[in-house]
């Protein structure tokens, strides 16, 4: 029996959506709970896309993921909030395919679903 | 053991049996019908059960063209798909291996829980608020285990698949293929083999036996042929041609007690074998060498084995291993063939060499029977040919010709 192995470069494929709409998001909540973007921004994504690796990726996740709770618990940046943990909900959901989730990625995919959930 | 015997009906009264219309041997309407009706409504082998044992293992197959993914969940049920992503059509899953936890499509990599719900798509946002993603999941098909082999249905009113085969049901469990293991290219090991054993087996050169190795895709083993499958099938079905067109395989198989076995939905063709030796250095080798795998039950010991599971799957039955080889219909005149061979898992040298004595022996057999539906196939294209006649020996094909009167009405009535 094989055994299904992720190839090195496959968790690229989650990139787009948060590269696309990560970085404007991120500003209008950081702006909002008054912190700076620079370590979670453009500059970041772009950085991890040209010499990240997975794992790097969901650190980076689950940076954002935090950034959603401080959001949802200030109340600010509603929104802007809620589309940011829909789009990271969708990484953790589609990261399976791609690579192996820790226990703790694990947690922020069920802890995002079940904020979306009671939202 | 109880079995149905039948007599294949004749279809004119107090004459032989008529074999189909030549027509329905090319016809592309017929040939979807035959889609659609006998192939989505039976239960077909996708794999063996020890390749989906762990959540997350999966095999593949294509029913007439439906490609179709077997995967074990995470609860541990054995659950049938459609392997077409609903989103462009591409293949979810290729040959057999583990998925882990998701079926990611290689295309767009639009992700499907086990269960066969969208778990969510790449850029989703892209697809709009009104699209319902929740409303988007795989296609589900039946599936079941008999005789260490997985099959699938597509249809959802399909009878049980023990009682849909009857009681050969029975007879097949007996042939303990759940303990053998797939043979794969690795378990080919021609240098090997040739080192050390009689010349018999060198009259070839190493590079030429390694020629003969089919190369394998995931433990399988496939072949394409321009043939209707039917004009397959009715080969395999047959005795009657094997001291015409396989005049060496009479120092083998004790022809005057090749006897066919009718079943509802299925043939057991027993072929036992000669007890003298063979005048063929090839064949009396292997005749003297001959000894089953431990797994293999100790009736079935001293003859080859035929078994046909309708509509198009057939279960070679040999001492030293088993083929399963099922028509996958791609066109009226386009039938890909795909074969699993299963040997034992504690297999010895012996074994090794009596599976490639064997390989030699029937290779040759499979080389004349594809000359010989060569002929056929454009014999049946004849302006001057309607149908033919069977006889006695060809009792099974009669049969099989009237299940699929029975299953497609009207593919006899071509003009």
């Amino acid at each position: 029996m094989t055994h299904r192995n992720f190839g090195r470069h496959d968790w690229l494929g989650l990139t787009p959506e948060v590269e696309r709409f990560g970085p404007l998001l991120v500003d209008r909540i950081t702006a909002a709970l008054g912190e700076s973007h620079d370590a979670l921004g453009e500059a970041r994504v772009e950085a991890l896309i040209r010499t990240g690796d997975a794992a790097a990726w969901l650190t980076y996740l689950g940076a954002l993921t935090a950034l959603v709770d401080r959001g949802s618990q200030s109340g600010v940046a509603m929104a802007e909030t809620e589309i940011l943990a829909e789009i990271l909900r969708d990484q953790y959901r589609l990261a399976p395919g791609v690579l192996v989730l820790s226990e703790t990625d694990m947690a922020r995919s069920d802890h995002l679903e079940t904020l979306l959930e009671t939202r | 053991m109880s079995t149905t015997r039948r007599r294949a009906k004749p279809t004119r009264a107090g004459g032989a049996s008529l074999t189909l219309n030549a027509k329905a041997y090319a016809d592309p309407e017929i040939f979807e019908r035959e889609r659609r009706e006998i192939f989505a409504r039976a239960w077909i082998i996708a794999g063996h059960v020890a390749e989906v044992r762990e959540p997350g293992d999966f095999t593949t197959t294509n029913i007439a063209g439906e490609p179709v993914v077997v995967v074990r969940d995470a609860d541990g049920t054995l659950r049938a798909f459609s392997n077409v992503c609903r989103h462009r059509a591409a293949q979810l899953a290729t040959g057999t291996g583990s998925c882990g936890k998701v079926l990611r499509c290689p295309y767009h990599g639009w992700t499907y829980r086990l269960d066969g719900t969208l778990a969510a798509m790449p850029e989703g946002r892209g697809f709009g608020e009104d699209f319902d993603r929740d409303a988007v999941r795989l296609p589900e098909f039946k599936v079941d285990t008999l005789a260490g082999l997985v099959f699938v249905s597509m249809d959802p009113e399909i009878a049980p698949l023990r009682e849909w085969f009857g009681d050969i049901a029975e007879r097949l469990e007996s042939l303990n293929i759940d303990q053998l293991v797939p043979v794969t290219q690795r378990d080919w090991k021609p240098r090997e083999i040739l080192r050390g054993i009689p010349d018999v087996l060198r009259s070839r050169s190493t590079d030429d036996a390694k020629a003969l190795i089919p190369a394998a895709e995931h433990g399988r083993w496939y072949a394409e042929y321009d043939h209707n499958w039917k004009t397959l099938s009715d080969n395999y079905l047959e005795g009657y041609h094997v001291p015409i067109g396989h005049p060496s395989l009479l120092r083998m198989l004790d022809y005057p007690k090749y006897k066919p076995t009718l079943y509802e939905r299925a043939v057991w063709i027993d072929g036992p074998l000669r007890d003298n030796p063979s005048r063929n250095a090839r064949e009396r080798l292997y005749q003297r060498v001959r000894k089953p795998m431990p797994e293999f039950p100790a009736e079935l010991r001293d003859q080859w084995t035929y078994i046909h599971l309708w509509p198009g799957q057939f279960i070679d039955v040999y001492p030293e291993s088993i083929d399963i080889w099922q028509m996958q219909p791609r066109g009226p005149l386009r039938t890909r063939t795909c074969a699993i061979v299963f040997r034992s898992p504690n297999e010895t040298l012996q074994g090794r060499l009596l599976r490639t004595l064997n390989q030699r022996i029937n290779s040759e057999v499979m080389d004349e029977d594809v000359t010989l539906c060569d002929g056929v196939q454009q014999g049946l294209g004849s302006l001057t040919y309607t149908r033919g006649v069977l006889n006695d020996n060809e009792a099974a094909v009669g049969h099989f010709h009237g299940l699929l009167r029975n299953a497609v009405p009207g593919i006899d009535d071509a003009p």
